[in-house]
């Protein structure tokens, strides 16, 4: 073997080496259960958003929302049945390929439909999972119907699908810390603004109630900690020796997130569960030793 | 197969930078975006980089007076998200209100008035700086 074939294996390692099943697999069951949550309710109270004459808007597939309104009310209804049992079978790890095809395509021909009541930038990163687990597959290792009933339990699966959402949701992260760069917050409180809104805009109760966080120190502190965090937890999640720092405060910030703002689950579980893909296996018991007491004792 | 797989991840990671710095360099050097047609790339990735100083906060009162969240008109949950979502929504489509409103009409003499209040952050974000009403009821004109 040339070395140039050595320097490129060694590239490409991290997406062909396989992987222990077990991080995937949670990834999946929190994705497809985000997906659940988001799209389940336009999907059951389906003459909101569906059906004739409502309130439409146009976000994502124009050619989808010009002309589905023509299809008859029964043929809706069957279709998002047929993508809420997608999204099931996804979490359930019944040939999450498949799930993720049919998810994939019924969530997007309903999002393109109709955008209110489902419109999020979380979507964005939820259209490239579907894509990637569309094409990779996988995912269904561990923690699945195909692992424990139709015998397809491993103990390693192959790396690329894993890898391959990591990068995606790092580089999400990543990218959002550079416009927030190039839109000015190092020289701005921006996070200051955010923090003053009024009840019912955006922030939770206790946020708008707690006066503590709406002065200048806090927010400004608040401001370039999003800074440090997206633009720093991102490239140290790739390194092993600063890795578990990094884990805990990526996972602390999104909890942050989700704890003092109004955002969509399917966000949450997206971000919060991707870096678990970083982690390798011995990474992966230590954590799974500091979750379980009963480890923790036995350890 | 090896070739094709490394073909696939060279071709996704490059397309995922091209996403991402569409919606942040591009904009800023050639003054536009590219159509990069797949989903995943047609939007960058904050919601509000430079956030608004002036919002509304949306909410509704039956013929008791009573105020209550916008999003209780809506049958639809937003699991840990229902008011923002309802923002977003009366955002993305000014006649998403009205739409609700009659909706949420109980009988021939219910009627909702829906409380649009403005805050301008910087200046007051107590009390409002502007208010507007979206009325409804079935009675007769």
């Amino acid at each position: 073997m040339s070395n140039r074939d050595n320097r490129l294996d060694n590239w490409f390692k991290p997406f062909e080496a396989e992987r222990n099943p077990n991080a995937i697999a949670i990834v999946r069951i929190a994705f497809f259960t985000g997906l659940l949550l988001h799209f389940a309710p336009s999907l059951l109270w389906l003459d909101i958003g569906y059906g004739r004459g409502a309130i439409r808007v146009d976000s994502w597939n124009h050619w989808l929302f010009s002309h589905l309104w023509k299809v008859p009310p029964g043929v809706v209804r069957a279709l998002s049945i047929v993508t809420l049992l997608a999204i099931v079978a996804g979490i359930a790890g019944l040939r999450p390929r498949i799930a993720a095809i049919v998810a994939g395509l019924g969530c997007y021909v309903f999002a393109s439909w109709n955008a209110i009541h489902l419109q999020t930038l979380a979507l964005v990163p939820a259209w490239a999972m579907l894509l990637l687990w569309s094409i990779c597959g996988g995912g269904s290792g561990a923690l699945s119907v195909d692992a424990r009933l139709l015998g397809k339990r491993r103990d390693r699966e192959p790396g690329l699908l894993g890898s391959l959402i990591l990068y995606q949701v790092l580089l999400a992260v990543w990218f959002s810390g550079v416009e927030k760069l190039l839109a000015g917050w190092p020289l701005s409180n921006e996070m200051g603004i955010v923090l003053a809104y009024p009840k019912g805009f955006i922030v939770r109760d206790w946020v708008a109630a707690l006066p503590v966080l709406h002065g200048p120190v806090v927010s400004n502190a608040f401001t370039w900690l999003t800074l440090i965090v997206e633009l720093g937890a991102p490239i140290l999640l790739l390194v092993r020796r600063t890795r578990m720092i990094a884990f805990i405060v990526y996972e602390l910030f999104f909890l942050g997130i989700v704890a003092m703002l109004e955002v969509p689950p399917l966000f949450y579980f997206i971000f919060a569960s991707a870096p678990l893909l970083a982690l390798d296996d011995d990474q992966l018991a230590t954590l799974r030793r500091a979750v379980s007491p009963r480890r923790r004792a036995r350890g | 197969m090896t070739k094709l797989r490394r073909g696939f991840i060279v071709t996704w990671l490059v397309l995922g930078l091209a996403g991402a710095l569409n919606h942040t360099i591009a904009d800023r050097v050639f003054g536009g975006t590219v159509d990069l047609k797949l989903p995943h790339l047609q939007y960058g990735y904050v919601m509000f980089n430079q956030n608004p100083t002036r919002v509304p906060v949306f909410t509704f009162a039956r013929g008791d007076g009573e105020r209550r969240d916008l999003s209780d008109l809506d049958p639809r949950p937003a699991p840990g998200y229902a008011r923002a979502r309802a923002t977003v929504d009366a955002t993305l489509a000014p006649t998403y209100l009205r739409d609700l409103c009659n909706r949420a009409l109980r009988s021939a003499d219910d009627e909702i008035t829906i409380h649009i209040d403005g805050y301008d952050v910087l200046v007051d974000n107590q009390n409002p700086a502007i208010s507007s009403t979206v009325k409804c009821d079935v009675k007769p004109r």
